[in-house]
């Protein structure tokens, strides 16, 4: 079975001036089980927008989401979303962020921690359980969100530009770290970025999404070997592959315009 | 670099002076004022010397008035006033204001009301409330109630109304049902502007209580001063002034490290 199918989805706003913006039209396309993909594009492109609705946070205006065969209504633990702005609970410690959604699920006190001290460990934080988010870096900040999210064990994760915040060094090594825990916990993953660099380190598969509404212009598979460096040939070909999809999509889109 | 360390020598100016600087201030003009009172008023006007007593007879009124037990008299009933009204506006108003902040649609209905109401000063409402409840502590109650209110209701409205939407998005992606997203994200994230609140109306409660003893009491430091003033004892009104704000300072800090274990992360990154 799919691990998520997204089916004609088309999204339309009414700003408060009532006007109508059409935020994404037809889009369509699946995810298989412990895939990592890539949503790729611009920008304004819709890409957030996509990604809300598959998280359940907004209500697509046509068109369906199917989650493991069930039709999605509302946002759910099976798909956490890991936000650009970290989104921890800034009154909460490392382990109480991490152990907040197991809270909620009902699990006693000793029982979460256990659990949510597992998820501390991976993401490399033993040192931080007791502080607040306010006295972590970025990195860290988004690292406390991953371990809070993959402590859930969601059928899904869903990361919205999730390193968009770090500087350069700090973002490649999370995606590095990010890739690891990946491999060791597999699970699917929905990631949205704007960097052609990012998606070919990351995806299995790349999908193209741009123009205004947004929709998809391309899907490539990314058979690269894992540990990709990005000076390897076959890395700078597909980046460069990879450009001209979204250079042309961003043109017809501007042709459609005219 | 020519930064010397001082920190060795036993006694250090630099230090002493950060850190009693306000208090060095305030002994020298307690100072002149007592050798004004003492020497400069009377040698102008002996008969104006009632009106400026000197701190050496301020302390001894509170001397005087504190062995009698008068003062603590007077200081136990203003603050039970302050403590049962305020009391009342935390359960109240709290409720009330994390309401209004949380469902737009209960805010459509009462957002008028209280801008009607609000900008009535509280000091206005003494004629018709000692009309209503006559003098005692009903009245001073409802005064106080009043003052208080508003502060405490505003800030309230504004710590739930300001919280990051996407917290909300992160706590029901969770899995948090609408109850604990209200008491577990909602409140704990207004929690520090509830608890300004609670310390602006603190303040607000003594400035209107001291407002209402003056006309409708018969106990309180508020009435102690107002009494005073009828025997021309003005270093009893000097000690009763300073005593209020002793009493505010004191309650402020109560309250203060009485919140402090519920604030460690608000507080925790700016000292």
């Amino acid at each position: 079975m799919n691990a998520l199918v997204v089916d004609n989805i088309s999204k339309t706003f009414i700003t408060k001036n009532k006007k109508k913006v059409h935020a994404i039209s037809n889009t369509s396309f699946t995810i298989n089980e412990n895939e990592f993909v890539c949503i790729l594009g611009p920008s304004g492109g819709g890409k957030s927008t996509l990604l809300n609705i598959i998280a359940g946070f907004e209500e697509p205006t046509s068109g369906q989401v199917i989650a493991h065969g069930q039709k999605i209504n509302g946002p759910s633990p099976s798909r956490i979303m890991v936000f650009q702005e970290f989104a921890l609970f800034p009154w909460l410690s490392v382990l109480d962020n991490i152990s907040f959604g197991l809270e909620m699920k009902g699990m006693g006190r000793a029982k979460r921690y256990e659990h949510a001290k597992y998820y501390v460990a991976l993401v490399g934080l033993e040192k931080f359980v007791d502080s607040y988010p306010s006295e972590l870096s970025g990195g860290m900040k988004q690292r406390v969100a991953i371990a809070r999210a993959l402590a859930m064990q969601p059928d899904i994760l869903l990361m919205d530009e999730p390193f968009g915040a770090l500087d350069a060094y700090t973002r490649e090594n999370l995606q590095q770290e990010l890739l690891n825990i990946w491999e060791k916990e597999r699970k699917t993953v929905l990631f949205v970025t704007h960097s052609v660099d990012e998606a070919v380190t990351m995806a299995d598969k790349i999908i193209i999404m741009a123009g205004s509404p947004g929709t998809i212009h391309n899907e490539i598979s990314n058979t690269l070997d894992r540990k990709r460096v990005n000076t390897e040939p076959g890395f700078v070909e597909l980046k460069a592959q990879i450009q001209k999809y979204v250079q042309s999509a961003g043109n017809l889109n501007a042709s459609l315009k005219n | 670099m020519e930064l010397e360390d001082k920190s060795e020598q036993g006694f250090n100016w630099n230090d002493l002076e950060r850190r009693y600087a306000g208090f060095i201030i305030i002994l020298i003009l307690i100072g002149i004022w007592e050798l004004i009172a003492q020497f400069l008023v009377p040698q102008l006007n002996p008969q104006l010397s009632i009106l400026v007593s000197p701190p050496s007879k301020v302390l001894l009124a509170a001397a005087t008035t504190a062995q009698s037990g008068e003062l603590l008299e007077h200081v136990l009933a203003s603050s039970k006033r302050v403590l049962m009204a305020w009391g009342f506006v935390m359960i109240t108003a709290v409720p009330l204001g994390v309401a209004i902040g949380w469902w737009p649609r209960f805010n459509r209905y009462v957002e008028k009301i209280i801008e009607l109401l609000r900008p009535i000063p509280p000091i206005a409402w003494i004629p018709i409330s000692i009309l209503w409840f006559g003098i005692g502590l009903t009245q001073n109650l409802f005064i106080i109630i009043i003052g208080t209110f508003f502060p405490v209701l505003l800030s309230t409205i504004h710590g739930v109304k300001g919280i990051d939407p996407i917290l909300i998005r992160a706590a029901r992606n969770l899995g948090a049902p609408p109850a604990k997203l209200l008491f577990k994200v909602v409140l704990r994230s207004a929690m520090p502007a509830i608890f300004n609140g609670l310390r602006v109306g603190l303040g607000v409660a003594w400035m209107v209580l001291v407002a209402a003893e003056l006309v409708a009491a018969t106990s309180g430091l508020g009435f102690m001063i107002q009494d005073a003033r009828n025997f021309l004892r003005t270093d009893i009104i000097f000690m009763g002034m300073i005593m209020i704000g002793i009493m505010g300072i004191a309650m402020d800090f109560v309250l203060r490290m009485a919140a402090r274990p519920f604030l460690t992360w608000y507080h925790g990154s700016s000292e």
